[in-house]
């Protein structure tokens, strides 16, 4: 066998059931994160995103490189969210297929640029919100309740924690960048 | 740039609060705008995992889950998967392992979604957990709802099978790959999903056992009798007592009482009538709550208003005094009551006259004719309006000045629940007086629609 065919088989071969798991963990939260965007229900994308990962393992085509891999698992999960809405009888979110798929080819293109060292700040800067910050993102993404519920659970008025939220995200990603970049800085 | 305004008009579209016309600018936002869409990203992945913080802080500290999620969360960390993937492991292996991971890590399946309710419910799951302080979006597993008097309350399944409990109630459910549902006593009322054949939706009540594939129907269960009206689709309803059953077609009613001298058979739904009465000089065939008082000397009988506890949408706990007519006989089947409207309810009573001031409170719940539970509508009935003839009050009151009980609107934000301004054109169920904080020894000695 001649070096160049050594090389495009090696280049041909199909990537093992360990490299595809670890393709899918290291995207978790981006796949998650796509299907919440459909389902709006963090749980539901995660039962989503474990479900794709089971497909993975046990489906009969095979993927050949990354990039392979995390465009059938975007489309899979959000093919998957769309069933669970049709089949719960829940509103379709107001987000066109063509930006939902813009915005996963997005996360796509990103992949080479991050990795875990971004998951795992994103959560240190969860894990130090202020007391009130903390309960305000568990009460709309964790409990799933609407901001208008969120308002009367915390005796606020809606626009209040609307303002509070955006600051919130923003603060988080501000917190993830300077992590990123080296300097330790709470939100 | 960017601007803040901008970014919480992204926080009010990912909650879904933006009308047609706001929505279509955010949409153009994030069209033209990758600094936009890189903000709607970051908000998508921050909710997924502070979700994912908060469901592992809860399972490391191991208290109890206010709402059990659909899923237990991230059954193993980046870093255990990288020392997994030092191992080699074949497809089987890897596959079982996540396949482990995703069911082991379920504490217990999630199998409905509480979408609305109002009043007093209570909630026994998770391995025995009592739960009272349920919200809209609280995660059913297997487990039993007890709802309250003049309380009620709608689940949506995985499935789509919407059901509503109209209390009191008591309902146990599981979900194992067939749904079956134990109704102790009360009223439910399901929109079922259609069940995979061979699995049926099983409803067990105290005298017989439904059978659904995928229908509408509405169901009265008590100690001795269990009548089922069905508005589309079909079900197949099994008496317990002897193991007779009949199919019920749409538009068709049965009963399943203890007797077995009486034939179980399916009729055509009886015609709604627009007149009904009730009093109280024997002692009613019907469900109440309140304490009958027998007739004595010249004193009619009476329904009197007892203690209850009711809990607002605002979480505050009140003292009812209530007394609740259901519509219907407990042994036999009973033409449904439709409201006009020019209907009047024509009611007769006795209050404390030297109690405050308070008003009664008359709330009328109701079905659609179509089927299905469709809210409770409210009159405030002030003391004033109450004309006495001696010890008695009379008082009449149309049925089209009932408007939609603002609890109810509360709950029912979501619309799952199809309402209307008022109760005319509805099938009454229910009929209520209650009269809040104060006895005021509320007693009905007749309730009339004319």
């Amino acid at each position: 066998m001649s070096g160049i065919e050594c090389l495009l088989r090696f280049i041909d071969m199909p990537l093992s059931e360990q490299e595809i798991l670890r393709i899918l963990m290291n995207s978790r939260d981006r796949i998650s994160a796509a299907v919440w965007m459909i389902v709006r229900d963090a749980h539901m994308a995660e039962d989503i995103f474990q479900n794709v990962s089971v497909k993975a393992m046990t489906r009969d085509v095979v993927f050949e490189h990354e990039g392979a891999v995390l465009s059938w698992a975007f489309i899979t999960a959000r093919h998957e969210g769309v069933d669970w809405l049709r089949k719960t009888k829940r509103e379709m979110p107001g987000v066109d297929a063509g930006l939902i798929e813009l915005m996963e080819q997005e996360w796509l293109n990103e992949r080479s640029t991050r990795g875990n060292a971004r998951t795992d700040a994103l959560r240190d800067c969860i894990e130090r919100l202020p007391q009130k910050s903390r309960r305000l993102m568990k009460l709309r993404y964790y409990d799933g309740l609407n901001c208008r519920d969120v308002a009367i659970q915390m005796e606020a008025k809606l626009d209040a924690v609307y303002k509070r939220i955006s600051r919130v995200h923003q603060g988080l990603r501000s917190c993830i960048e300077t992590r990123m970049a080296g300097v330790t800085r709470d939100v | 740039m960017f601007s803040d305004n901008e970014k919480e008009r992204l926080v009010r579209f990912a909650d879904g609060q933006l009308d047609s016309a706001e929505r279509d600018e955010v949409l153009e936002l994030l069209r033209s705008s990758s600094e936009a869409r890189l903000f709607l990203r970051d908000i998508a992945e921050q909710a997924v995992v502070v979700s994912d913080v908060e469901c592992v802080e809860k399972y490391h500290l191991g208290k109890a889950l206010p709402k059990v999620p659909l899923s237990s969360k991230r059954g193993f960390s980046l870093a255990s998967l990288a020392a997994m993937l030092t191992v080699a492991v074949g497809i089987a292996a890897l596959a079982s392992f996540v396949t482990y991971q995703w069911v082991a890590d379920k504490p217990t399946a999630v199998i409905a979604e509480l979408t609305q309710f109002n009043g007093d419910l209570q909630w026994k799951g998770d391995g025995g957990i009592v739960s009272r302080d349920l919200e809209t979006g609280y995660r059913l597993t297997g487990g039993t709802l007890e709802c309250f008097s003049g309380s009620w309350a709608t689940f949506e399944m995985n499935d789509g099978t919407v059901v509503t409990v109209v209390g009191p109630a008591e309902l146990t459910m599981s979900d194992n790959g067939q749904k079956i549902l134990y109704l102790d006593g009360g009223n439910l009322s399901a929109n079922v999903a259609k069940q995979k054949n061979g699995l049926p939706m099983l409803i067990h009540t105290p005298t017989a056992q439904l059978e659904v594939l995928g229908t509408q129907l509405n169901v009265a269960a008590q100690a001795i009798s269990t009548t089922l009206t069905v508005n589309e689709g079909s079900v197949r309803m099994t008496r317990l007592i002897d193991g007779s059953g009949c199919d019920v077609a749409a538009q068709h009613q049965a009963v399943a009482t203890l007797n077995k001298a009486t034939e179980m058979e399916s009729r055509l739904r009886l015609e709604l009538v627009h007149q009904w009465r009730v009093d109280f000089d024997d002692e009613p065939m019907m469900y109440c709550h309140g304490k009958w008082l027998a007739p004595r000397d010249d004193v009619a009988g009476s329904l009197k208003a007892t203690p209850h506890s009711w809990t607002s949408s605002s979480n505050e706990l009140h003292l009812l005094h209530m007394a609740l007519v259901h519509c219907g006989s407990e042994n036999s089947l009973t033409a449904p009551i439709g409201l006009k409207a020019d209907s009047v309810f024509r009611l007769r009573g006795r209050i404390n006259q030297s109690s405050s001031k308070v008003p009664v409170y008359l709330v009328v719940r109701t079905l659609n004719p179509k089927g299905g539970f469709s809210g409770s509508y409210l009159y405030t009935l002030e003391r004033d309006q109450l004309v006495f003839e001696g010890d008695e009050w009379v008082a009449e009151v149309p049925v089209a000045e009932f408007g939609p009980d603002p609890e109810n609107e509360h709950w029912n934000r979501t619309k799952k629940i199809e309402t209307f301004s008022s109760p005319v054109d509805l099938q009454m169920s229910d009929f209520m007086g209650v009269t809040v904080a104060e006895d005021c020894a509320l007693e009905f000695v007749s309730i009339e629609l004319l």
